[in-house]
């Protein structure tokens, strides 16, 4: 027969061992986001492929890349888990199309991020990694990070050899292109999430590659980040 | 006879080294480099936060501002516009020129006291000293370089290989690493003993000079001492060239 004090010393020790196997740092599970690019309907390929926008005119994808920062994760019960990092999704690049978080094991409702770079990392000076100035994403002579490069040929494009090239960023009010996207989540573990080019280019403001073969300033971007925020979108 | 042209060349060969020993440019110290903010100056702007000063980030950063390597055709540095007997400004001349004689549109600003400063360029358009730089690096019309070929020259030499792993402690090269050894460098180019800063350190001036001082000379003076596109700052601070840099 053990002494109260061994079985209250036994029982607790049990107590702890379980609901330690339950603490949130152990149990932490991959949540992956496969961003695809496309236009419209089709996946997006680079310099191959000849694409049309609503206007009827053909053009050809040279390069697309752009920022995405600041990952936060809705519970159902309001917790918020954050990623603040900066990601840089590259066409060229397809492992940077492929974001594995780890999260603590919950079911969450919704997923919120943003198109672009936060305003304090515009303004401190020189970052390293996904911000580092040689992934060629950053304006120099007015500081500041490019968010999206899109870029490729057109007939329609009146701009030298019928290229078109849209450089857009800005992170200073009233040219702000940091824009925030929320998207309703299912209980999955990995998620595709759209990106259609198609939303920029077709933008009424952007008015075809004859009227804006290029923009490469926040003054000119500021009226498009709309539409590349609605770029992104669960299938 | 062969003793004392011994005795000579020991001399020579004494005095040689003790000059070396002493001379600043050879030997910097953890003193030498630390950021003492002058009397009576504000709060710095940039106060090199995950930027620490050390004396072998410092001598890195110095030996990148005068080493023609940074440029296309390696035939200029930084030193070349930002003279370093000219208050690191670029006398004598109407505009700057960068490589194969390429002249831009604007003449360098003097350097001093950058760490108190909000916006860096003539129009203002560089938000942070860290990254100003980038620009004359870049640009076509300066030292006509690209950040991964001049980071690739730089890690083909093994003097810079070197270099950065005294600084950092290992031997990566990067953007990052680059440009805040030039931060600490040009960061330190603090001017504090011009007449005027003497005059408010209440330190004696001639009499003409005190009456110079009026309240509009006064606004004028520290919007100048703190900003250093002004081409007349040479003449101001020639007292502060005689010191150590």
């Amino acid at each position: 027969m053990l002494r109260p004090f061994t079985t209250s010393l036994f029982c607790g020790l049990l107590l702890l061992f379980f609901a330690g196997s339950g603490y949130p740092a152990k149990n932490k599970k991959g949540f992956t986001l496969k961003f695809e690019h496309r236009v419209g309907q089709a996946l997006l390929k680079l310099d191959t492929v000849t694409y049309y926008n609503q206007r009827g005119q053909a053009f050809q994808i040279s390069k697309f890349k752009y920022y995405l920062s600041n990952f936060k994760f809705y519970t159902s019960t309001g917790k918020i888990i954050t990623d603040a990092s900066c990601y840089l999704l590259n066409e060229e690049e397809p492992s940077t199309k492929q974001i594995t978080f780890k999260l603590p094991e919950k079911a969450y409702t919704r997923l919120e991020f943003e198109f672009g770079v936060d305003s304090l990392r515009n303004v401190n000076g020189i970052n390293e990694g996904a911000l580092d100035p040689i992934n060629g994403m950053y304006w120099s002579w007015n500081s500041g990070y490019i968010f999206l490069k899109l870029e490729g040929t057109s007939p329609a494009s009146t701009a030298t050899a019928h290229h078109f090239e849209y450089h857009l960023g800005g992170y200073k009010t009233p040219y702000n292109c940091r824009r925030r996207i929320q998207l309703s989540l299912s209980g999955k573990e990995s998620y595709d999430i759209s990106v259609d080019v198609l939303s920029l280019l077709n933008s009424e403001l952007l008015g075809g590659f004859s009227t804006t073969p290029a923009v490469s300033d926040p003054q000119h971007s500021a009226p498009l980040a709309d539409a590349c925020s609605r770029m992104f979108q669960l299938p | 006879m062969i003793r004392s042209r011994l005795l000579l060349t020991t001399c020579i060969a004494l005095l040689f080294f003790a000059f070396v020993k002493e001379n600043p440019f050879y030997h910097i110290s953890a003193e030498d480099v630390r950021l003492k903010i002058p009397k009576g100056f504000p709060d710095p702007v940039y106060a090199f936060k995950n930027n620490t000063i050390e004396p072998a980030v410092f001598v890195l950063g110095r030996t990148l501002f005068y080493d023609n390597l940074l440029s296309r055709d390696q035939t200029i540095n930084c030193g070349t516009c930002h003279q370093r007997f000219a208050a690191f400004a670029h006398i004598d001349h109407r505009l700057s020129h960068g490589i194969y004689a390429r002249i831009g549109t604007r003449n360098v600003p003097a350097l001093q006291n950058l760490i108190w400063k909000k916006a860096f360029m003539w129009d203002g358009g560089v938000n942070h000293l860290e990254v100003q730089p980038l620009n004359p690096l870049t640009n076509p019309a300066e030292m006509d370089e690209d950040l991964p070929h001049l980071l690739s020259k730089l890690r083909a030499d093994t003097a810079y290989v070197s270099r950065f792993r005294n600084a950092f402690g290992d031997t990566a090269i990067t953007t990052a690493r680059l440009l805040k050894a030039l931060a600490q460098f040009t960061g330190l180019m603090i001017s504090s003993n011009a007449r005027y800063d003497l005059y408010l350190q209440k330190k004696k001036v001639s009499p003409k000079e005190k009456k110079q001082v009026s309240p509009s000379f006064e606004r004028n003076a520290r919007a100048v001492m703190l900003n250093p596109c002004s081409a007349i700052m040479p003449i101001m601070i020639h007292s502060w060239l005689q010191t150590r840099l």
